[in-house]
């Protein structure tokens, strides 16, 4: 597998988890021989967030669907409990943040700040967002910590390259697009992942490597093959999702 | 929380959704409890919750929902148990297992088996059971359900997430009735430790995760409309 030959700021490999995927303290990694080069958090809001009432994880050809509504207790609590362990793990941790305004963005970095074992963060835009909002959340967003801007890899997130240039994002993180299915009869939004998307995100890896960004291949890697293809394909770094949940073969007849 | 590999065994009964494995070495697993199961050398993408159906020396039957065509001779990776089982159901003396006709009625065998096997009386309150079911159970229809929890100590059942007020409008439990209630909640338990959300469960004392701190939960603790 070839590596990526700078690292990102703020990690210490190049290999990542996707946000919600690890916990809240890190988890086995599933990629072979290789460590965390960062944590990153579950999503954290400003406000709590209550699970969506339509909650649902929905299997798809060739992966799945999840809405959740991203719940999790706000940003104060969040810190409060999970500071202490933040800072005593071996890599550097990335809190995972979903600013809904300007306020909400600047609130939240500047406490992230105050941690220790903080590498970067990442700020995951609102669904469609308008072109004012994401430089409102980008200028909220500068401080001390290198920020990555956590998009959708099927959105049209290139249209915000001028602004992600003009507030100097450390790099963009390909993640899960959003779909939907039928559900008890219901439409359910919510963000798809699985292997299908892999040759979906090497195609956008190719197009978007030409606008010069440090690129996080975020979404559809469930094998050290894919991995290797999206750091070959120009990827700086990798993120792994629904792979951290599948269940690895024990080395001996049974282990802790 | 441990690993096992296991071995498919026999034919995989994917019609009627049990899996056979070997039974050594995994640990007892109580009711209601699950395995976290993956077979990696399959195109499975998710690892599927698995709970026990019945038990013997050799053999041990899983049953649930299995997405992915399992094979005789496949590995198995099975991980847990997980998960809080039955506990007041275990316990009782007189047991009313209630197989609403939307829940897989599979779940509650192995609660049958152990409450048998610990000299309780059982009653089954189903629509139409698809199970064979040993003599000694009495097997009632819904309309005696009422009669049958006012005999038990302990009632038990499975519910989809979204349906548990459903068993309320449907059945018009009192707050007595609901009390006497442990519910093996049906909801997607994929994640392990990730605290992925999804199975969230609301009780009187705030949100609670199915995959840890279920999935069987008290009637009377769960929030409902």
């Amino acid at each position: 597998m070839s590596e990526a030959t700078a690292l990102l700021p703020g990690a210490t490999s190049p290999y990542l988890n996707t946000a919600g995927f690890l916990g809240y303290t890190p988890g086995q990694y599933p990629v072979p021989e290789k460590s965390l080069g960062a944590f990153v958090t579950p999503p954290i809001s400003y406000h709590a967030r209550k699970p969506a009432a339509d909650r649902c994880l929905v299997e798809t050809p060739g992966g799945f669907l999840l809405h959740s509504g991203l719940p999790n207790e706000g940003y104060a609590k969040t810190l409060r409990q999970y500071a202490g362990k933040w800072a005593g793990l071996e890599m550097p941790v990335w809190p995972h943040l979903l600013p809904q305004s300007g306020y909400e963005c600047e609130k939240m970095v500047r406490a992230v700040e105050e941690l220790e074992n903080i590498g970067a963060v990442e700020i995951e835009f609102p669904a469609d967002p308008a072109p004012a909002l994401v430089e409102e959340l980008l200028q909220a967003s500068l401080g001390e910590l290198p920020v990555y801007a956590c998009v959708p890899f099927l959105s049209p997130w290139e249209q915000w390259s001028d602004l992600l240039r003009l507030y100097t994002v450390a790099g963009v993180v390909l993640s899960a697009p959003r779909g939907c299915v039928v559900h008890h009869n219901a439409t359910v939004n919510g963000r798809l992942y699985g292997p299908a998307l892999f040759p979906l995100l090497l195609e956008k890896l190719a197009a978007a490597h030409e606008l010069g960004f440090p690129l996080i291949a975020g979404s559809g890697i469930f094998s050290v093959l894919q991995a290797g293809q999206a750091l070959k394909a120009g990827a700086s770094a990798i993120q792994v999702d629904a792979w951290c949940w599948q269940l690895s073969a024990p080395t001996s007849p049974s282990r802790s | 929380m441990k690993t096992y590999q296991n071995v498919v065994q026999g034919e995989s009964l994917k019609t009627d959704g049990l899996v056979h494995v070997e039974a050594q070495p995994l640990p007892a697993i109580q009711p209601g409890q699950y395995f976290r199961t993956f077979a990696p050398a399959s195109t499975q993408v998710l690892p599927v919750a698995l709970f026990p159906f019945s038990r013997t020396a050799e053999t041990l039957t899983l049953c649930g929902t299995f997405s992915t065509a399992v094979k005789p001779g496949d590995s198995l990776l099975l991980q847990g148990p997980c998960g809080r089982g039955f506990e007041e159901a275990l316990k009782a003396r007189h047991l009313v297992l209630f197989a609403a006709v939307t829940a897989p009625e599979n779940h509650l065998h192995f609660l049958m088996q152990a409450a048998l096997q610990s000299g309780a009386d059982v009653a089954w309150v189903s629509e139409a059971c698809s199970l064979a079911l040993p003599p000694q159970v009495e097997l009632l229809k819904p309309a005696e359900l009422h009669d049958a929890i006012a005999w038990a100590d302990t009632c038990a059942t499975v519910l989809p997430l979204h349906e548990i007020s459903t068993l309320f409008a449907g059945t018009r439990l009192s707050p007595a009735e609901a009390s006497k209630f442990e519910v093996l909640i049906e909801t997607p338990l994929a994640c392990g430790n990730a605290r992925c959300g999804v199975c969230s469960v609301q009780t009187k004392k705030g949100w609670q995760l199915a995959c840890k701190d279920g999935p069987v939960f008290r009637l009377g603790e769960l929030q409902y409309e």
